[in-house]
């Protein structure tokens, strides 16, 4: 059976860390320090994040000579609600889905 | 490694990742690029570079699993399986009935080259057993048809087919060691005169192996197959 989507320790906390701070834009290893993913976790989680419209991304701006612009992340608004119920019950909402996903 | 010599090799590998990335994540490759251009510890770059590096490998792999190519691939691989799941329960009944053509053509297929040789093999193998293969078999049969659809749960499919397999080997396996006559027959028909390396290593092998690759595939291909929120 198939694992409900955002309940994985690692995207609650990614998704804690965004949503302590929403308004803020926040990049990528920024966000590692603060949740101790590695990359090798962090990036997929984000792609994923993003590809269901949890995630909002932008391109900051360039910060001088030889430093590209950066790839900055914060929550969507959906992403924050996600966020906050994932915080509220993180077990009962990975029940639900996980229910919710057996074929009838 | 000297610091320079890290730098290189984290542009380098964030460069590789950025190119392995399907052409829709193209700026997840730039983002990966120019992260690693702003930690200043080289050490801690390389290391980034190379969590990078595995995660575009991964969503490469991911992304050619979903392809309706590779489920058709898939598909077909299944397909397979489940005929030789119903090789040994269709020679069995076919000569049970008296049906011996099919068991003259099936008979080529098997490693003895004709059916003649199984004839007390298949008189003394016990109906559950057939029944469980046959079982297996349409179960992979149910699974070649689920990929063609492209509909999900093809792992769990599959996983429950092969666990069945696993089983019934085993519970073949038991039967033996209780029924020495049955064992003696087994042992009888599956030794022969010369050594074949086909026969005796690389179908064995193959027959071990495929399915494990099988459902490595099956479970990566549903792990990055894009999800709604829950």
């Amino acid at each position: 059976m198939p694992r409900a989507a955002n309940t994985s320790p690692q995207t609650r906390s990614l998704l804690g860390a965004l949503a302590a701070d929403p308004q803020s834009w926040r990049h990528g290893y920024e966000l590692s320090k603060l949740t101790g993913l590695k990359s090798g976790t962090l990036y997929p989680l984000l792609m994923r994040l993003e590809a269901q419209g949890m995630l909002a991304s932008r391109w900051g701006a360039p910060l001088g000579p030889g430093r590209p612009p950066r790839h900055l992340y914060r929550l969507t608004r959906a992403g924050l609600a996600l966020a906050r119920e994932r915080e509220r019950a993180p077990h009962a909402a990975g029940l639900a889905g996980t229910l919710a996903e057996i074929p009838a | 490694m000297s610091s320079s010599l890290r730098r290189r090799w984290a542009v380098r590998l964030a460069r590789c990742a950025a190119s392995l990335l399907p052409a829709d994540r193209t700026s997840w490759g730039e983002a990966m690029r120019s992260e690693v251009e702003h930690i200043d510890d080289h050490r801690a770059a390389l290391r980034w570079a190379a969590g990078a590096l595995a995660a575009a490998i991964a969503e490469r792999a991911g992304a050619l699993l979903n392809t309706r190519m590779a489920g058709g691939a898939l598909a077909f691989f299944a397909f397979a399986q489940a005929l030789s799941m119903f090789l040994a329960p269709v020679s069995i009944v076919a000569y049970r009935l008296r049906w011996l053509r099919i068991d003259e053509f099936l008979g080529g297929r098997f490693p003895g080259g004709h059916y003649q040789r199984f004839i007390a093999l298949m008189n003394a193998t016990p109906d559950w057993e057939v029944a469980l293969w046959t079982a297996v078999g349409l179960l992979y049969l149910v699974l070649a048809w689920r990929l063609l659809r492209n509909r999900r749960g093809a792992f769990v499919l599959f996983a429950g087919g092969l666990l069945l397999a696993y089983a019934v080997a085993c519970a073949g396996w038991m039967d033996r060691q209780l029924n020495p006559a049955l064992a003696e027959i087994y042992r009888h028909t599956f030794t022969f005169s010369q050594a074949n390396l086909r026969r005796d290593d690389l179908l064995p092998a193959a027959a071990q192996v495929l399915p494990l690759l099988m459902a490595g595939a099956l479970w990566w291909r549903e792990k990055r197959a894009v999800r709604p929120a829950a």
